[in-house]
């Protein structure tokens, strides 16, 4: 009692700071933990959010959904996978008819910000060259999924949103897919 | 609106586990510092959202939700119940039994206060009076009390209280003072006067406003009773200091056997209606604790270290809420 009350007044408080410090580490990693459960339990990315309609997604983001005139008969209408990250980025993933697999996304951010990786499957970029689409200025990629499986991918500002048509198809497909996008939207 | 009062929940709930954990981890006797560490969790979880919403309302944005908060309510709504997010659910669930606190101990407080305890019963002739009197003007100075008003009841059932904001008095009842010898009388009006030398009634008022704004919020409410305990430890230890630590404990222990005693000196009834078993349980062991509390001699705090405590937990609490949305 007596040696605590002797000891200089900055080891107290060097010891208050230090404390409160691993204190509050210790419980925004408990929150955090807590935070990851229910992406962890529907099975997305944190913050992540999934819906079950192209209604409620449209509602969520407040902006209407690019969806193609042009949509190839070997996949399947409606949507498989419909998810929103931070209320500003969405993406729609649609399964092929035979495959099951996931064939075609398409994302959009508001605004002229880039979508957010969260609503899309993880890609490695292999290369990425300038087009057109509907006019605009675009950029082309390949890409590789965790499963090897080679994508295109297009990219496009338009009025007020950011575009993204992800496809595992041909090029000439992709593009016939993103110019059939009108400006509106739909 | 449901969102605000979620957000207001949750900020009560990690604010008081964080209080509590600084009390253990720093390990907080001085009832002064305790008290305004308490009062730090009840308050902020008011105040932050309000000033968050004023100051960053980028905030309240979802991307700020899902890209830069530690943590966000909303998330949980991605697990439902039904067609319903569990947080939505948790919400509500929370808010009725917040509101269920908050009248639990409402109600017997305005009652008290709002009709004037005082003023029912009143006996300004009885002889004891002359008796009590005596023994305030010897403790006066010694606790360092304002001139204190003494309101005598005419009621068979203990009451002993100090009320009063702007003319501090003590309301005791003949039940109380047949029920204590002239040592615990001694101490359970110490106790009394210490709670006005503090300006504890003001104190129970402001206490009150805030409970009422956070009505809804369960957090909020224990927080609350946390507080009333650190100030009737506040008093205890007064007591304690002035050697009727023994005293006061019989006092407490003598009170606390009757039902429908109106004293501070035990932990406050449920009102009619509210289920009593495992309440009245709870209040045997508060009972305990406090008439073990009162000999307790806590180390006071070095002079400044408790001020730069308050601001290190007032400024952690602030920035770790900043991110929990």
């Amino acid at each position: 009692m007596d040696a605590a009350r002797h000891r200089p007044v900055w080891i107290d408080v060097a010891r208050a700071v230090v404390e409160l410090a691993a204190l509050l580490a210790v419980v925004g990693l408990g929150l955090r933990v807590l935070d990851q459960l229910p992406g962890m339990t529907a099975g997305v990315a944190r913050g992540v959010q999934r819906v079950d309609s192209v209604a409620a997604l449209e509602r969520q983001v407040s902006h209407k959904m690019p969806i193609p005139a042009y949509f190839p008969d070997t996949l399947v209408w409606p949507p498989n996978d419909l998810l929103i990250f931070g209320g500003a980025s969405a993406s729609m993933s649609f399964r092929h008819r035979l495959a099951a697999d996931t064939w075609l996304i398409v994302a959009m951010a508001v605004g002229t910000t880039s979508v957010a990786p969260q609503v899309l499957p993880p890609a490695t970029p292999l290369q990425a060259e300038g087009t057109t689409v509907r006019s605009l200025p675009a950029t082309v990629e390949r890409l590789r999924d965790l499963d090897g499986v080679i994508w295109y991918q297009l990219t496009w500002q338009t009025s007020g949103a950011t575009r993204l048509v992800r496809y595992r198809g041909t090029l000439d497909e992709i593009m016939l897919i993103a110019n059939s996008m009108d400006e509106r939207g739909r | 609106m449901l969102d605000t009062a979620g957000l207001v929940i949750l900020h009560g709930c990690i604010a008081a586990l964080l209080v509590e954990a600084l009390l253990r981890v720093w390990r907080v006797q001085d009832p002064s510092e305790r008290l305004a560490l308490r009062w730090l969790a009840l308050v902020a979880p008011v105040v932050l959202p309000v000033a968050f919403h004023v100051i960053a309302p980028g905030r309240s944005t979802e991307w700020f939700g899902s890209a830069r908060a530690i943590f966000a309510g909303e998330h949980w709504n991605q697990v439902t119940v039904g067609r319903t997010g569990v947080a939505s659910l948790a919400t509500v669930a929370l808010l009725i039994v917040g509101c269920l606190l908050y009248l639990r101990d409402a109600l017997p407080f305005l009652d008290d206060r709002v009709r004037g305890l005082a003023d029912r019963d009143a006996n300004p002739g009885h002889p004891e009076l002359a008796r009590v009197r005596a023994l305030l003007d010897k403790l006066q100075q010694a606790v360092g009390a304002p001139a204190m008003a003494v309101v005598l009841l005419e009621r068979r059932t203990p009451v002993l209280l100090c009320s009063g904001v702007d003319r501090p008095t003590i309301v005791i009842s003949t039940g109380t003072l047949s029920r204590l010898s002239d040592d615990e009388l001694r101490a359970a009006l110490a106790h009394e006067l210490a709670h006005a030398a503090r300006r504890d009634p003001l104190m129970g008022w402001l206490l009150m406003v805030v409970r009422t704004l956070a009505s809804f919020s369960p957090a909020a409410q224990v927080v609350a009773r946390q507080v009333v305990q650190e100030l009737e430890y506040r008093a205890d230890v007064t007591v304690a200091r002035l050697g009727h630590s023994a005293a006061l404990s019989r006092a407490i222990a003598a009170l606390a056997d009757i039902p429908d005693s109106e004293t501070d000196l035990v932990p406050p009834r449920s009102p009619r209606g509210f289920p009593r078993g495992l309440l009245a349980r709870a209040e045997r062991v508060a009972v305990g604790n406090r008439c073990e509390r009162v000999f307790a001699q806590p180390e006071p705090t070095r002079a400044g270290l408790g001020a730069l405590r308050l601001g290190l937990a007032a400024v952690g609490m602030t920035a770790l809420l900043f991110f929990v949305v």
